[in-house]
């Protein structure tokens, strides 16, 4: 229970937020939810072998561990949930020509890729980050604003991850949220560490595209991170993760694939633009194909952090979100 | 070295701002492509007296002609080759100062007309700049500077057209993701005029934004640790501290460089003592986007104090100065969420989007890399003007 001198403190906090939200918005705001909101978790997870999606598991097949504690796990089936596809596109100078052309068609191509039950939505990101589409369903909608983006400025990718993640979901749907990137960032104010933090908090599924380009320290790190078969070892992820949070401006690079990670994604590098094409329906095919769990937490701490392990009977390489914040 | 700049786009925000700008300061002769490599004269090599001061003479026509027509004496000097510029400043630097053979010569020495042919040149200079032209654009800054250093007897005080001419100049390059040249030449600017805080500004300017664009580089097939990434930007740090601390201690009344100050501390982890300068900024009925700065600056210190309310009102603080400040709208958004009021943080975001911030000069964050006054093209035409009185 708050005390009373918290709650004068929430309300000089809110009466100054007031100042800067307009009225409409402190309404809405009252339907608005970043989570589901209730205490069931909802974990959405990738099983490969091979490097293929493996089909057809049950809810049987999987092992979820909540903060250590073994949970009753049931499988919802993806095809009961609509997805929701957030496109956050860097439309930073670099990326103006062919480059641009490219990423244009591979973000129609992504939103072709959708079920007629999902929707869309567009984030373009330079300096600043800009919502180019509201979520839509309308096809038409959403294209329009794709062929509408041009490129100029600087890269603030650590801004436009935040506003995705905070962007308002539907409840009741999957959220794939789909970055691309060319290069480190230059122009936000908040820090990686601020992202991570909020996309532990998170149901969203980041994606992320890297292109390979010089000067561009996160493709670099992505390859540190999982180096080719063969080459030596790379760089543990865990010690990428506590320097980025230790020195989020240095290790900036390490953003996306420390996105892809927390939420449960992929990081894809691209050698080149060309290859956007058919990077961005790929990954809307893999998130269909993924599995939805969900449990309600049993013999762990109602507050905190808590750390999710997934394991698979018969093994796999799972891919999926590595806790929740309550 | 294990750590390297980012890619070399970044500072390309400003870039596109800073060349918008000088644009329109250049006369339509520079710009409509009369500006060519020089070509007229032979390489001016043991010339005689006589000829000397033949060359003197057609330069000085030429140079004298910007007063009242810019247009033609910036398409006449553009034809001149390097060598034949380069010539007559020589001559003109022989001797120690105005001697009566030179003045019954041909060589100017009048301070005025000095500048005016350093502002011929920086015009000139201007023009290869938006060609990225960038060796004769030295070359022209080297001539006009020449010619400012004269009219100042050799002896430029801080504060003079000199100095603030070059800072201009510093920050151009600066704004143009030139920041190896933008610090070379404040370098040798800071050698010439001594204790110039203006000077000592911008050039701390660059050693901060250097330090905040360097990143972890890998050393082999790993990525390297913090303690040998932040060695670099640990040095570009304390070398911005160093002078800032000799700007203020010029001119103490300098907010920008009381601002960086505070912002240096905090990339240092010097929370209190950034505190500290950031409160004395705010206490000072700053300009907007001044406020806004600090209000984040001092916003960022109290979350990491864990004072999330105090530093949810400092970024209402920092909005209300700035309102279309994007910077403010995405602090206060998380920390809202640190607070655990996600409907208002997700509130934040939508009002922000409401507002379609896209110009590159509404939000003060995004500018501040490269100085507080990027009027560049404003402060180019105040030269002109002041030499064509």
């Amino acid at each position: 229970m708050r005390s009373s001198a918290s709650r004068r403190r929430a309300g000089l906090v809110g009466a100054c937020a007031a100042a800067v939200l307009s009225a409409g918005v402190l309404a809405a705001r009252q339907q608005a939810s970043f989570t589901a909101g209730t205490n069931v978790v909802m974990v959405d997870v990738q099983v490969l072998r091979g490097g293929t999606p493996v089909e057809g598991l049950t809810a049987a097949d999987f092992v979820v561990r909540d903060t250590g504690v073994a949970q009753e796990v049931r499988l919802i089936g993806v095809d009961q949930m609509p997805v929701q596809l957030l496109l956050t596109l860097d439309t930073s100078a670099s990326v103006r020509g062919p480059a641009l052309d490219h990423l244009k068609e591979a973000a129609k191509a992504a939103v072709a890729s959708l079920r007629a039950v999902d929707h869309a939505a567009l984030v373009t990101f330079s300096h600043s980050v800009h919502l180019r589409s509201p979520w839509t369903s309308d096809r038409a909608q959403i294209n329009a604003a794709i062929d509408q983006v041009t490129a100029q400025g600087g890269t603030a990718l650590t801004d436009a991850a935040f506003a995705s993640l905070g962007l308002v979901v539907k409840p009741g749907s999957r959220t794939l949220v789909l970055v691309f990137t060319d290069g480190d960032d230059t122009a936000s104010w908040l820090s990686a560490a601020d992202v991570l933090q909020i996309a532990r908090r998170s149901e969203s599924v980041v994606y992320g595209v890297t292109l390979v380009a010089p000067g561009h320290s996160g493709a670099d790190i992505a390859e540190w991170l999982a180096p080719a078969r063969g080459a030596s070892p790379g760089t543990d992820p865990a010690d990428v993760e506590t320097w980025l949070l230790s020195e989020p401006g240095l290790y900036r690079g390490a953003l996306l694939p420390m996105l892809t990670r927390t939420t449960g994604g992929e990081l894809l590098r691209a050698t080149e633009t060309t290859a956007l094409r058919d990077a961005f329906p790929t990954i809307v095919s893999r998130f269909n194909r993924r599995y939805v769990l969900s449990y309600t937490p049993a013999g762990v701490p109602a507050t905190g952090w808590h750390p999710i392990d997934v394991e698979v009977k018969g093994g796999g390489d799972v891919t999926a979100r590595r806790g929740y914040a309550r | 070295m294990r750590i390297r700049t980012g890619t070399s786009r970044p500072l390309a925000i400003g870039a596109l701002a800073a060349l918008i700008a000088v644009t329109g300061a250049i006369p339509a002769a520079a710009q409509g492509g009369v500006v060519v490599a020089g070509t007229i004269g032979v390489p001016e090599t043991d010339l005689t007296p006589e000829q000397e001061q033949r060359l003197l003479g057609e330069y000085w026509t030429v140079a004298k002609r910007y007063a009242g027509d810019p247009t033609r004496a910036i398409a006449e000097m553009s034809a001149w080759t390097r060598d034949r510029i380069g010539k007559v400043q020589s001559i003109q630097y022989q001797p120690e100062g105005p001697r009566p053979d030179y003045l019954e010569g041909r060589a100017e020495w009048k301070p005025e007309t000095l500048r005016v042919a350093a502002m011929l040149h920086s015009d000139i200079a201007l023009a290869h700049f938006q060609k990225r032209s960038l060796q004769d654009f030295e070359f022209q800054v080297a001539i006009a500077d020449g010619w400012l250093a004269l009219a100042d007897n050799r002896k430029s005080a801080p504060g003079s057209l000199r100095s603030r001419w070059n800072v201009t100049v510093a920050r151009l390059l600066l704004a143009s993701g030139e920041v190896g040249l933008a610090e070379r030449h404040l370098a040798r600017l800071n050698e010439r005029i001594a204790g110039d805080p203006a000077i000592l500004l911008a050039y701390a300017t660059v050693k901060e934004t250097q330090a905040g664009r360097l990143v972890a580089e890998g050393a082999g097939a790993k990525l390297d640790d913090p303690v040998r990434s932040a060695k670099a930007r640990d040095a570009a740090l304390e070398s911005a501290a160093a002078l800032l601390d000799r700007a203020l201690a010029a001119d103490a009344t300098l907010t920008e460089a009381t601002l960086r100050r505070a912002h240096v501390h905090v990339l240092a982890r010097q929370d209190p003592q950034a505190e500290a300068r950031l409160t004395s900024v705010l206490s000072g009925a700053p300009a907007p986007p001044v406020k806004y700065l600090a209000s984040l600056m001092l916003g960022g210190i109290r979350e990491r104090a864990q004072q999330l309310e105090a530093a949810a009102r400092t970024y209402v603080e920092a909005i209300l100065a700035v309102p279309d400040g994007q910077s403010g709208y995405l602090a206060l958004s998380h920390v809202m969420h640190r607070m655990n009021q996600p409907a208002d943080a997700a509130a934040v975001l939508e009002r922000m989007f409401g507002r379609a911030i896209t110009n590159l000069a509404a939000d003060p964050w995004w500018t501040y890399p490269l100085g507080l006054d990027i009027a560049l093209e404003a402060r180019f035409e105040e030269y002109r003007a002041l030499v064509r009185k």
